[in-house]
């Protein structure tokens, strides 16, 4: 059973199908969206050198997310740390247009990893195990942090409730 | 397409209205020396334009329609009773294609050996790594590449929109109608793993391929829709 060997995907052509998309759920996880953009700007540098083998993967898209929010979470996580700030707070006041988004999906409240992963679950429809596969993460690990979103997503809503 | 994948389109959008914002400089078109446009074969442009209009005239001549079509007797594809997509300025209504769709499938070897035959460019025994089309899926965009002895081509790209079951292709210049003059239609469905299109109405050689068979994530000999 042989699998394609040749990648014919363009990279032109990935970049402009998937980098707005990237950076859209890159900036949504972090409500920082410069900092999206240069996580997008440098996953997809990293995505041009490995072209050959990255192509060749069956979501080409899903690496890329996965190594734009490897980078900016860091990042962010970085900055909350030299400016004292707790899990939830934001390090940059987000754009109107992420907020939007958040009080809709009830995500304000969430860390930046537990917002990727609500993105993925829903955005896409995705197992756990194709999360798991695309975060590099072990099923276990995906199905933890999942319930304690929604676990916290239950919390917030029901504290909105009263 | 969900909501929240409309959000997230509409987010990129309006935070980037121009995507070359999210684009590193070193891989800026123009600036990848050392890096092929097309690659794993190394070819220069001048062969990439003759493979292509070989291969588009291969595609677009009539007698391979009729070889296709007297193999194919139950094909989806009849260009008799294909109507002529309606000339329009504007793009047809629709969103991004669902995002369960992205990225690449695969025409399986015996598929186009059928399509190709005639042709040069596939080797005598060909085999799923050695002569195939990829179709590349994207939000908005789609492209058709082939890949023969000669190298890899990309015969066929545009933008496509999709409205539920629906999939429109259009903005292609290597059919009749260049940017929006015309609109290539097909319902698509997604069945064990493999994405199948039914012709609504198209004249573009497209058809040939979209409607071939099943296209699957990987080229595998034997898996369904091969």
């Amino acid at each position: 059973m042989a699998a394609v060997e040749e990648s014919v995907l363009d990279f032109d052509d990935f970049f402009e199908t998937f980098a707005r998309h990237v950076a859209a759920i890159v900036a949504l996880s972090t409500g920082d969206a410069a900092l999206a953009e240069d996580a997008t700007q440098e996953a997809m540098a990293r995505a041009y050198v490995r072209w050959n083998r990255v192509s060749k993967l069956e979501r080409p898209d899903l690496w890329v997310i996965r190594v734009a929010a490897n980078i900016a979470i860091g990042s962010w996580r970085r900055r909350r740390h030299e400016v004292g700030l707790s899990d939830f707070t934001p390090s940059v006041e987000p754009r109107d247009e992420i907020r939007v988004l958040w009080l809709r999906w009830a995500m304000e409240q969430l860390t930046p990893e537990d917002r990727l992963l609500l993105i993925l679950r829903h955005r896409d429809g995705m197992s756990i195990e194709e999360i798991s596969a695309s975060q590099e993460k072990s099923p276990h690990t995906i199905t933890a942090y999942l319930k304690r979103a929604r676990r916290r997503l239950r919390l917030l809503l029901s504290e909105g409730d009263r | 397409m969900n909501d929240m994948q409309r959000e997230l389109d509409e987010l990129g959008r309006r935070l980037w209205p121009r995507s070359d914002a999210l684009r590193p400089a070193r891989t800026r078109r123009g600036a990848s020396r050392g890096i092929p446009a097309t690659r794993g074969r190394g070819l220069n442009l001048f062969a990439a334009v003759a493979v292509v209009a070989v291969v588009v005239a291969v595609l677009a001549v009539p007698i391979v329609v009729g070889r296709f079509h007297s193999r194919h007797t139950t094909s989806a594809v009849q260009p008799s009773a294909v109507s002529s997509p309606t000339p329009t300025s504007s793009p047809p209504p629709g969103g991004p294609v669902p995002s369960q769709l992205w990225g690449n499938w695969y025409l399986p070897g015996a598929a186009v050996t059928q399509v190709t035959e005639g042709t040069t460019h596939c080797p005598s025994n060909p085999t799923p790594t050695n002569c195939f089309f990829q179709l590349m899926l994207g939000g908005s965009t789609w492209s058709i590449s082939y890949v023969a002895l000669g190298g890899i081509v990309v015969p066929s790209q545009g933008n496509v929109a999709a409205n539920r079951d629906e999939m429109d292709f259009y903005n292609s210049a290597y059919c009749d109608f260049p940017m929006a003059g015309g609109i290539g239609r097909y319902t698509w469905r997604l069945t064990a793993g493999v994405l199948y299109f039914t012709l609504i109405s198209d004249t573009c050689s497209r058809a040939l391929v979209l409607t071939n068979r099943g296209w699957t994530r990987t080229l595998v000999a034997g898996q369904p829709g091969g």
